[in-house]
């Protein structure tokens, strides 16, 4: 599983109206500036899958 | 060729053993709560006054919450995903879009110090704010308080937190979309934040202090809001648990003709659970919300002036079929100040309700 946790932009640079469009209400221009960051985490169960066998295989063997 | 086996056992089995004493990292969670609720007004759509958000449909068998979440907890990172449905999801995610509607929690974090809980976490989370939650077997009461309808349940943000190595304090700093928002208003871009104090002193007492503050409209139209949640849990005599919630509130007016500068708005919920056996409980509730210029909670339509201000009690018997199954009955009185409840085509000051549930969970915890 995978998740993209937060995204940021800095506060000024999109308009007042919520980043509808470019300029706010105000104007339109051909330049558009944004920053984002993200936080991703995957995790499953492959790691305990693969110690309990271990645990047969290290059995079996002895 | 016996010796060699029996060692071979005993090591697996040591191995095993203290492979199952270990937290799981994963852990596979659900939750369903299934509820039956009369409202004596018998409102006409089925649905009960706008601002209950749990338990809310009349006079039928439905699902407040069915829930499924993934919890990861390994080393120094942690994770949770939890997807819902049920009729508090329809209620009170209404102004989420699309998808998100459907989403309990889904958050990500990293452990900053090696040894301290000291945690950066990011995403969708439970509110930090209040002492009641979503999942319905965690708490006292089968219904929810109008302070718990009337605060958030779920939040975005960022959260920085510490738990000191006895765990008798918890701090938290939030960065936060908004006031119970995924997704914020347009036009907003106010920052919004919260802080979150846990004490526990020990066992059987808990003191937390939470607070809000942002804006919930657009920025045009900004209307400051600030807020403080305060409860107390004391448990005693071993059998009875007592807990008191204490919610003020206050935004920028938009009353012009306001002489305040800022709308107030307060309310409490105290509750005192008997608890005579592992599998049963009685819970009496008294409450309270104030709030005069429906800053939060909004009467029915057609009620007289735009407060709410309405004072409720409720008595409640829980039953524990099993361990994880929780069958439970309230029944609940509200008398307001104004005639703000609907019964057939005129607005009156009670409202009663009796609600029933049946509440499980089941996690993968234990059968490994």
């Amino acid at each position: 599983m995978n998740i993209n946790c937060h995204s940021f932009r800095l506060p000024g640079i999109y308009p007042a109206n919520g980043g509808r469009g470019i300029g706010g209400n105000l104007a339109l221009f051909n330049d558009n500036y944004l920053v984002t960051t993200a936080l991703a985490l995957r995790f499953d169960n492959r790691k305990i899958i693969n110690s309990a066998h271990r645990v047969t295989t290290l059995y079996l063997l002895l | 060729m016996k010796l060699p086996l029996l060692i071979t056992a005993l090591l697996a089995s040591t191995f095993l053993a203290s492979a199952q004493n270990e937290p799981k990292p994963l852990v596979i969670e659900g939750y369903a709560e299934v509820y039956y609720g009369y409202d004596f007004n018998t409102p006409a759509g089925n649905e009960r006054p706008g601002f209950v958000v749990s338990h809310n449909r009349h006079n039928e068998v439905n699902i407040n919450l069915a829930m499924l979440r993934v919890i990861y907890d390994k080393d120094r990172v942690r994770g949770n995903i939890g997807i819902m449905a049920g009729t508090y999801a329809n209620a009170n995610m209404k102004a989420e879009p699309g998808v998100l509607k459907n989403i309990y929690e889904a958050n990500a974090g990293f452990r900053l110090h090696k040894r301290h809980e000291l945690w950066v976490d990011a995403g969708i989370f439970p509110s930090h704010i209040g002492q009641e939650t979503v999942i319905g077997i965690d708490n006292a009461t089968l219904t929810r308080s109008m302070i718990a309808d009337g605060s958030p349940y779920y939040e975005a943000g960022v959260r920085l937190s510490y738990t000191t190595l006895n765990e008798k304090f918890y701090i938290a700093l939030m960065h936060m979309n908004g006031w119970q928002r995924i997704q914020r208003p347009a036009g907003n871009a106010t920052p919004a934040g919260g802080m979150q104090v846990t004490h526990k002193p020990n066992k059987n007492i808990l003191f937390n202090l939470s607070t809000f503050v942002g804006n919930d409209y657009p920025d045009t139209m900004k209307r400051m809001r600030y807020f403080i949640d305060l409860y107390t849990t004391l448990k005693f005599l071993k059998k009875f648990e007592f807990t008191a919630s204490l919610d003020l509130g206050m935004q920028e007016t938009v009353f012009s003709s306001s002489p305040y500068k800022y709308d107030q708005w307060t309310g409490y919920a105290l509750m005192l659970r008997y608890k005579p056996s592992d599998r049963a409980a009685w819970v009496l509730r008294e409450e309270r919300f104030y709030d005069p210029y429906s800053v939060i909670l909004r009467p029915d339509a057609g009620s007289p002036g735009p407060g709410f201000s309405a004072w409720a009690a409720s008595l409640g018997h829980d039953r524990w079929l099993m361990s994880n199954l929780l069958w439970r009955i309230e029944g609940k009185l509200y008398i307001a100040e104004d005639p703000v409840f609907q019964r057939g085509n005129a607005l009156f000051n009670d409202n009663y309700i009796v609600t029933t549930a049946l509440a499980l969970r089941f996690d993968n915890r234990k059968n490994h």
